[in-house]
This record gives structure tokens, sequence and C-alpha cells, in this order.
């Protein structure tokens, strides 16, 4: 099932860590026994993108947004959702290389968003999300 | 204007008083879950015991949530001994403990001093570039320099090592050879005495190094070192 319904952008806070992880195209190997490989590229979109945001010992209040984004927005891992720009600040290059969108992919949680409490008032959350294509 | 040196300075330890007498200070045992009162609490009686003495004490407090907190005295009453736990009359499972510790001024204090430091939480974002911090936890410590002497059984570089130094338990016992009494908490106040009044650090410590050098030409004395626990009590040198 998936849904159509749109979510509310990632709340646009801008990150003090962040990795990258590009993907795939969906590419099968096929090795034969004596070892000589053969790949076949099923398709002409790469996917699979992870993005892993670190926010670190913000206020409870913008911690509390990410976990609210989690729970009420996106119902979980359930629906796919937009990052907003502050998520790329730092990031001299096109977005798009950082991103999932240019190849027909969306964000998705790939897991529940992770909070430290470092201090009365203070948290850090670190999320990560996985790109997955439309199923269009 | 008025300047201070090393003339107006001292240093003073609470110690249990052994004689029974009035509560000189109080803290909630158990503060009480889901009381109905709410709001300020004047002069609540207090029921001793079974066999404890004492009597008179009234407390003032507040109930917020359902629990009590901000804890003071409002009658000291007498006859109470340190350590004595009491109920407090009317709030089920309420208890508070007396404290009979007076501050005694410590003899041969050379010097005493005492910091403290804030760490930093970074908050630093990417495309920043220089970085910002939040405030982090807050740390005392300080050190005590204090002479070590005779004079009539009394000792106060003694009885402060005494706070971290235990003999060992069971002589003669190899099995319990690492077992001793474990070191105590004290209470410290570092006063600045401004005629006959003292401003004052006060604070409960953990005493956490105690070290002694003998030395030809010397004087001997121990050298200690505290870490504050928690936040002060009284900061009164800062009015």
């Amino acid at each position: 099932m998936t849904t159509t319904t749109t979510v509310p952008d990632l709340p646009d806070l801008v990150p003090s860590s962040r990795g990258f992880s590009a993907g795939d195209y969906p590419v099968k190997k096929f090795q034969a026994q004596n070892g000589a490989e053969v790949r076949m590229n099923y398709g002409n979109k790469r996917y699979g993108m992870t993005l892993s945001l670190g926010y670190a010992n913000i206020p409870d209040a913008d911690a509390r947004r990410f976990l609210e984004h989690y729970d009420e927005k996106t119902e979980g891992t359930f629906k796919t959702f937009a990052i907003g720009p502050n998520a790329r600040d730092g990031w001299t290059e096109d977005n798009k290389w950082l991103g999932a969108h240019e190849w027909g992919c969306q964000w998705r949680y790939a897991g529940p968003p992770q909070l430290t409490s470092v201090y009365p008032g203070r948290s850090s959350v670190q999320i990560q999300l996985y790109a997955a294509l439309n199923n269009a | 204007m008025t300047f201070y040196s090393g003339q107006n300075g001292r240093m003073e330890l609470y110690e249990p008083t052994t004689a029974t007498g009035p509560a000189l200070s109080v803290a909630f045992v158990n503060n009480g879950q889901q009381l109905t009162e709410t709001g300020a609490q004047t002069g609540i009686a207090t029921t001793v015991q079974t066999g404890d003495s004492g009597s008179g004490l009234t407390v003032d407090f507040e109930v917020d949530e359902g629990e009590c907190e901000q804890l003071t005295i409002n009658t000291p009453g007498s006859g109470y001994s340190d350590d004595q736990v009491v109920d407090v009359t009317g709030f089920a499972d309420v208890t508070v403990r007396i404290f009979r510790r007076e501050a005694r001024r410590l003899a041969k204090v050379a010097s005493w001093q005492i910091q403290t430091n804030a760490a930093t939480l970074d908050t630093t974002t990417l495309g920043d570039t220089d970085s910002t911090s939040a405030y982090g936890l807050r740390e005392s410590s300080g050190s005590a320099r204090i002479f070590y002497y005779d004079q009539g059984g009394s000792n106060d570089c003694a009885v402060l090592m005494k706070k971290l130094l235990k003999v060992r338990n069971n002589l003669g016992d190899p099995e319990f050879a690492g077992v001793a009494d474990e070191p105590e908490l004290v209470r410290l106040k570092l006063d600045v005495m401004h005629g006959t009044t003292a401003k004052c650090f006060e604070f409960v410590a953990l005493i956490t190094s105690a070290s002694m050098v003998m030395g030809v030409g010397e004087v001997l004395a121990a050298d200690i070192q505290f870490k504050v626990q928690g936040a002060f009590e009284k900061l009164t040198v800062l009015n």
C-alpha cells in the first residue's frame, strides 16, 4: 500500500553532522563458475540513498519536532517526505548530489529518531533516512 | 573600600553535635506521593518516631504536583538528636530528617582555594565558520592547606583527613584486607570575614585527595582537595 497524502517536510534545522551514501542502480551480478562476471542494469534510476543527520545539543523543543514528525506526520517509516534546504547546509555543490528527488526517489525514515538527553532542556538527535523509488 | 587578605579567611566544617537540642536544619527523607493538599503549608507539626525523643518542631513546605518541596524550619523545637527522622503530622508517608550539625572553625588553615568551571555543549552546525556553544554542567572544586599539630588531643588536620582515610576492618583477617569504611561527605564553609560577619561559600563536598609531605625545614601540613557535591548551598560571598 502506498500513500499520496502530502507529508510536511522534515523539521528544517541545520544539522551538526551529516553522512550520505549514494545508493546504487538496480544492478544484478551473474557470476560464472570460472569467476567471470556479468552485470545487468535493470533500471535507469539510482535508489537506496541513505542520509544520516545529527543534531547535537539542540533545545528539547526542537528535538520534540523530530519525534512529532516521525509519529504524527509520517506514521513512522510508512510515509515519504521531502527534506528542507537546511539539511544540506554547508554543502557548496549542487544540492541534487546529496539528494534523492532527482532520481525519482523520496525520503522515508529508515528507523526511529535516536534521542540522547545531554543536559536539562537539551538533547541530541540522530536520524537515518532512506530513499526509495516512487511506485509510479 | 574594603579589601580582603589571608587574615580575613577561615574555613569551617559542619560536624554533628552530640547533645540533644533544637533542629538546626532539616531535609525530606520521603516527600510524599499523590498528596491531595496543594500550595504552601505553614507551621505543620511533626511526630517523633517510637523510641526517639524531642518535641515542638514545626516545618513549612510547599506541595506541588502531589509532592512536598521547599522544606524549612518554622519552629525548631527541642530535645532532638542529629540524624533523627520524624513524621510530618497529617501527611501520609512524609518524613523529615533532622540535622544538628554546627559549623566549627578549623584551626591552622594556611590557605584555601576554590574554583568553578562550566562545561560547554557544542552547538555549531554545518555551514558555520565559527563555533557556538551552550552552557553545560557546572563543576566546582577546591583545595586547602592545613598544618598538622597537636593541642590537647585536638587536630583539625586529622579531623579532615579522617573523612577520606579509613582503617581497614577486621584487622588480622587477610580475607578482609580490602575492606574499610567508605569516605564521608563533608559540609564545608569557606569564609571571608567582614568584621564579625562571614561572607561565605557553603557546600557539601567529597574529599578527593589528601597528601602530606614531611621535609627538613618545613612544617608538616596536609594538602586537601575536594569536589563540591551539586550546587552551593550558600554564596553570601557574592552579596
